[in-house]
């Protein structure tokens, strides 16, 4: 390769990878901005944000004097209740759908995708009514059964996708080995899902957190979710906007998102494409 | 025959969970959609009365014509941004790596937080775009007050949260496809970029569908974002289909024309799903 | 293949710390979970008392919050309550329900309702919500006849969509009962009238609400700059011009006036019918037919939009109460008319407001039009459920609540609240909110609560979050200048006219 040729490649490699820093830095600016706004006295803000000092007195601010804690308890035990009921039910729904040969098949799968078509509200009015009449407004059951009903066709979905990847050999090898069906399922299948599954658990739990239409209208003050509180503290008549407190409990709901999704963002990334493409 | 047992066996429980739970909901809607229930008013069958009402409301091809733009220049924008940085960031190198995961957290954030995070930024007298226009002697942009401004600064939020879907889509698609057909080109002699466009552009086909046709069902369902900014305006420059369904049945209590309203977008999402499967099963059949 | 063992390690890790995190997650929660919210009973009045009093005083040390709740002590709070003549105790053991308007001054009535348990025996949980989420919530339940709360703050614009559906108990008859109400002692009759007239249905003239505040629209104006550039405090419309232009410097970070921009019938609808009134205008006439887009709507609107976009914020297209509210304790606004509280929160620092300009605002009544004052009154009104369980215990609580005492309490503290005239002539209070820090507050608001304000100033019909919302698009069409003012009045007019057509009016 002649030197001109060589000197610029590198150049166009730097470009590159400016550029490239370039988009993370404006894909990351809004995250970070909230970040350094929460950590900022009201007067800091007042200057003109230019001036930072750290402070932890929004954070203490929202976890001792108002009830943002509770909600924030609401989120966790709603997203981890829809996670393991819908892992249960979906998991045995996904290997059959993936891996067993039956009719109508396609036409199965195809439908439980498409419950996905009908908006949300279309699903508000009828549900509010009915969990009014079981007084069950205002509980988190309530917002656990209406998630699990949005979620449950996606971690089908997605599930299909992973089992759908093992070859048919391994199994047929376990089997031959002299494993029956069940204990070629536990034994290899399952260890060979498992990321998948872990996936999707992780996936699931993000998209129940970050629900809020549906918690919006089915929820009081006693099963609120984190976002819907991020919301209230949004419209505040009579005190204005709370700037630092309302930056404060916007990172403390995203936080937890963001931590999982970093963790497990191989399989993830490998879960969300495959299991869509696949199909 | 065994197998179909199982299957079914396995299958029961979620199927019993999803048609208890959604198809009371569907059939009740339905049935709103043909009275003309308002809270406090007698209500009556109407049959489709309901659905040319609606076609013939000057709001509803307002609220069209404002998701069509917003589904539409989102989603160009997210492919093609999601396209550019896909391949910037398809390099083996530690920095394309720390990249790809950073590009997660926007798209993780939840939606409310986003708004509100933007609609701060965005505030002519206290956020911080404009405070730097000033201290750049620019002026000051009203970006969701303004009419013209308010619904392509909403697109941005989606674009800036969604984006990293279509390059994680893109990224893994890339990732999946056989090396072959680029080492052959480029001994063929075309350059890097002819070889993008003619030869792994086409071969992505399936991926960047797949990840378009996922997001088109979410898009035209956006309702956070606007609920938490504008509340429809200036005007009803934001007003969206769904965000027009949701005030119609939540803040005037037509709760039969809401319904009729929520109907609809199922069926045009439902023919979008059923388009998508048809062209996907067919570039599929490419490879 | 040297990779496997690595990846598997790492794997292992990461599911083992995210089993730790998920088991503390719950715990946490379960913790969390299991407490409930804001039942507060008759042992945990004292801690209630003091963990208010900490907390409160733990924000600024001369936050002006600390003082008041030491103002009426409980025992002379149940001393007094004895003085009644009715059995406080009559209801005792049972559990009502309140839902409620959610800011900073909803601990005091926390306190309230722990010494209301103390003297009657009965618990009062009150569920605190977002306004938008509070009117959503309320319009569901009382439509539904489900009965979740026993009371609420309710919109007085809402009386008649849910009086005509008896969603709501007709409260004279409470009043009148000697065993339920002491007339001498609650003295229902010194609560302003204009606030008393909003808990009557315009439809039936029954009685269902009685009221939690008296909030006209008046003047805030900062008088240092007011006296920097020489202007006249305005009196008129045509004075409220010349003042906005003569204080409008937004080089030096303040526009000259602030009136709501943002669409809803409680945003910019909360403001300009006042001036459409002191025009002369009407948004109905008696057919209900829409005539606000006359030439007194025109000349309202023209004003509305000329005040806006020539002397106003640069954000005030999409400005409604919050951000009306922020510009004022941030002094980027000199004049404001608004919700009159917007001058008195922009002084207390615990509601956010800014040290700098404490002290700097005082107030004038609404500006005089052609022909009359701007009218703007709202009041948030108790209002208790036809489909509640505890009618008495109800009764009895929200015949406390609005009692003088109590009332003066809260008014002490926030400048806001019970609309007694006993309050206002009340010596203590007047000791604070007549010292020179408030300037001319209290004559402004009395004198506007009492005389200027008008209850029916928007229609009180059922069918007003729709109308109201239709000619709200409109305002801020006018004001986004996307159309000019008589269209915009023409587009509502013909909206109106096809909401009210489809309801039945004609």
């Amino acid at each position: 390769m002649s030197s001109r040729r060589k000197n610029r490649r590198r150049l166009s490699s730097i470009t590159l990878s400016v550029l490239g820093v370039l988009a993370i830095a404006a894909f990351l600016f809004p995250i970070i901005w909230m970040a350094i706004t929460s950590l900022q006295s009201p007067e800091q803000f007042r200057s003109g944000g230019f001036v930072f000092v750290p402070t932890m007195q929004n954070y203490i601010t929202v976890l001792s004097r108002t009830d943002f804690p509770r909600y924030y308890a609401n989120s966790i035990i709603i997203a981890l209740s829809v996670v393991s009921v819908g892992l249960l039910l979906g998991t045995p729904a996904a290997y059959a759908l993936g891996r067993l040969r039956f009719r109508g098949r396609e036409d199965l799968a195809f439908w439980i995708l498409s419950t996905r078509f009908g908006p949300p509200l279309m699903a508000l009015i009828p549900f509010f009514l009915l969990f009014r009449t079981l007084g069950m407004i205002d509980t988190l059951p309530a917002v656990i059964v209406v998630h699990i009903a949005s979620f449950l066709p996606f971690v089908v979905w997605m599930l299909r996708g992973f089992f759908e990847e093992i070859p048919k050999e391994i199994e047929e090898a376990a089997m031959v080995d002299g494993c029956s069906r069940m204990m070629a399922f536990r034994k290899v299948i399952l260890a060979l899902v498992a990321p998948g599954v872990s996936a999707t658990a992780i996936l699931t739990f993000i998209f129940s957190w970050n629900e809020f239409l549906l918690a919006l209208v089915l929820t009081g003050s006693q099963a609120k979710t984190a976002p819907v509180s991020v919301y209230s503290y949004m419209g505040q008549a009579i005190g204005g906007i709370n700037w630092g407190p309302l930056t404060a409990t916007g990172v403390l709901v995203s936080v937890p998102v963001m931590i999982f999704a970093l963790l497990a963002q191989q399989n993830m990334v490998r879960g969300l494409t495959s299991g869509a493409v696949k199909g | 025959m065994r197998e179909q047992r199982t299957a079914y066996l396995l299958l029961a429980p979620t199927i019993c969970v999803l048609a208890a739970l959604l198809l009371y909901p569907f059939f009740y809607n339905v049935y709103l959609s043909v009275m003309n229930y308002t809270v406090g008013r007698e209500s009556s069958f109407i049959g489709i009365d309901n659905y040319i009402e609606v076609f013939l409301d000057p709001t509803f091809q307002n609220a069209l014509i404002v998701t069509f733009l917003f589904a539409a220049v989102a989603l160009s924008v997210e492919t093609l941004l999601g396209l550019l940085l896909a391949i910037l960031f398809n390099r083996e190198s530690k920095l394309s790596r720390a990249a790809l995961m950073l590009l997660l957290l926007p798209l993780v954030m939840t939606p409310v937080v986003s708004a509100a995070t933007w609609k701060i930024l965005y505030d002519p007298v206290f956020g911080f775009f404009n405070s730097v226009l000033r201290q750049l002697s620019l002026g000051t942009i009203d970006f969701l007050g303004n009419p013209v401004l308010a619904l392509p600064s909403l697109v941005l939020i989606d674009v800036w949260q969604w984006t990293p879907f279509m390059t994680l889509v893109i990224v893994a698609g890339l990732k999946a496809l056989p090396k072959s057909p680029m080492e052959s080109a480029s001994v063929d002699g075309a350059s890097n970029a002819q070889t993008l466009a003619f030869v792994t552009l086409p071969m992505l086909r399936p991926y960047i569908f797949v990840g378009i046709v996922f997001r088109l069902i979410e898009v035209i369902r956006v309702f956070d974002i606007i609920v938490a900014t504008t509340d429809g305006g200036p005007g009803i420059a934001t007003q969206t289909l769904n965000f027009y369904a949701f005030i119609m049945g939540f803040r005037y209590f037509h709760v039969s024309y809401s319904a009729t309203l929520a109907v609809l977008l199922m069926l045009v999402t439902l023919v979008i799903a059923q388009f998508a499967f048809k062209m996907a099963t067919r570039a599929s059949r490419y490879e | 293949m040297s990779e496997e063992p690595k990846k598997v390690d790492r794997r292992k890790f990461i599911y083992a710390g995210l089993g730790a995190v998920a088991v503390a997650a719950v715990g946490a929660a379960a913790y969390y979970g299991t407490r409930p919210p804001e039942l507060v009973t008759t042992q945990t009045v004292a801690q209630t008392v003091t963990q208010v009093q900490t907390v409160t005083s733990m924000a600024l040390p001369t936050s002006t919050a600390v003082q008041s709740v030491a103002n009426y002590p409980f025992s002379d709070l149940l001393a007094r309550a004895k003085e009644a003549s009715i059995d406080w105790t009559q209801s005792k053991g049972e559990n009502i329900t309140m839902a409620c308007l959610d800011w900073a001054g909803i601990e005091d009535i926390r306190v309230q309702a722990a010494v209301f348990t103390q003297i009657t025996g009965i618990s009062v949980l009150l569920d605190r919500l977002p306004e938008e989420e509070l009117r959503a919530k309320l319009q569901l339940d009382i439509t539904s006849g489900a009965g979740v709360f026993d009371c609420y703050w309710l919109d007085p614009m809402t009386i008649a969509t849910y009086a005509k559906i008896k969603g709501l108990e007709p409260l004279q008859q409470y009043i009148d009962d000697p065993k339920l109400t002491d007339k001498g002692w609650f003295q229902y009759e010194d609560l302003f009238g204009p606030a008393r007239g909003m808990g009557v249905n315009p439809g039936d003239k029954v009685l269902y609400a009685i009221p939690f505040s008296a909030e006209p629209c008046i003047l805030t104006y900062r008088n240092d700059l007011v006296q920097q550039y020489n202007v006249k405090v305005p009196d008129t419309t045509d004075d409220l011009v010349e003042a906005a232009k003569a204080l409008h410097h937004p080089d030096k970070g303040y526009a000259g006036i602030l009136l709501r921009g943002q669409r809803g019938n409680g945003q910019n609808m909360w403001v300009w019918p006042g001036f459409l009134n002191a025009f002369g205008g009407r948004i109905f006439d008696e057919k209900w037919k829409p005539v606000f887009n006359g030439p007194e709507g025109k000349a309202a609107l023209d004003l509305y939009v000329n005040l806006d976009t020539n002397y106003g914020p640069e954000g005030i297209v999409n400005w409604g109460a919050a951000e009306s509210q922020l510009a004022t304790n941030e002094g980027k606004v000199a004049m404001n008319f608004d919700f009159y509280g917007r001058g008195l929160f922009a002084d207390d620092p615990t509601l956010g407001g800014n040290p700098e300009v404490k002290g700097k605002w005082s107030f004038a009544v609404p500006p005089m039009g052609p022909v009359k004052r701007a009218d703007n009154f709202y009041a948030w009104m108790y209002a208790m459920s036809s489909a509640s369980k505890h009618k008495k215990a109800t009764w009895l609580w929200l015949q406390w609540a609005s009692s003088r005492e109590v009332g003066l309490n809260f008014q002490y503290q926030y400048g806001y609240g019970c609309p007694r005239n006993w309050i206002f002539q009340n010596a203590d209070f007047k000791k604070k909110w007549a010292s020179p820090q408030f300037n001319n507050f209290i004559d402004v608001y009395t004198e506007t609560a009492n005389k200027y304000s008008n209850p029916e100033f928007r229609p009180r019909i059922p069918e007003y979050p729709e109308v109201g919302d239709a000619i709200s698009i409109e305002i801020q069409n006018a004001i986004a200048k996307t159309k000019d003012t008589q269209k915009a009045l023409d587009d509502a007019a013909r909206a109106v006219t096809e909401i009210m057509s489809k309801a039945g009016y004609y």
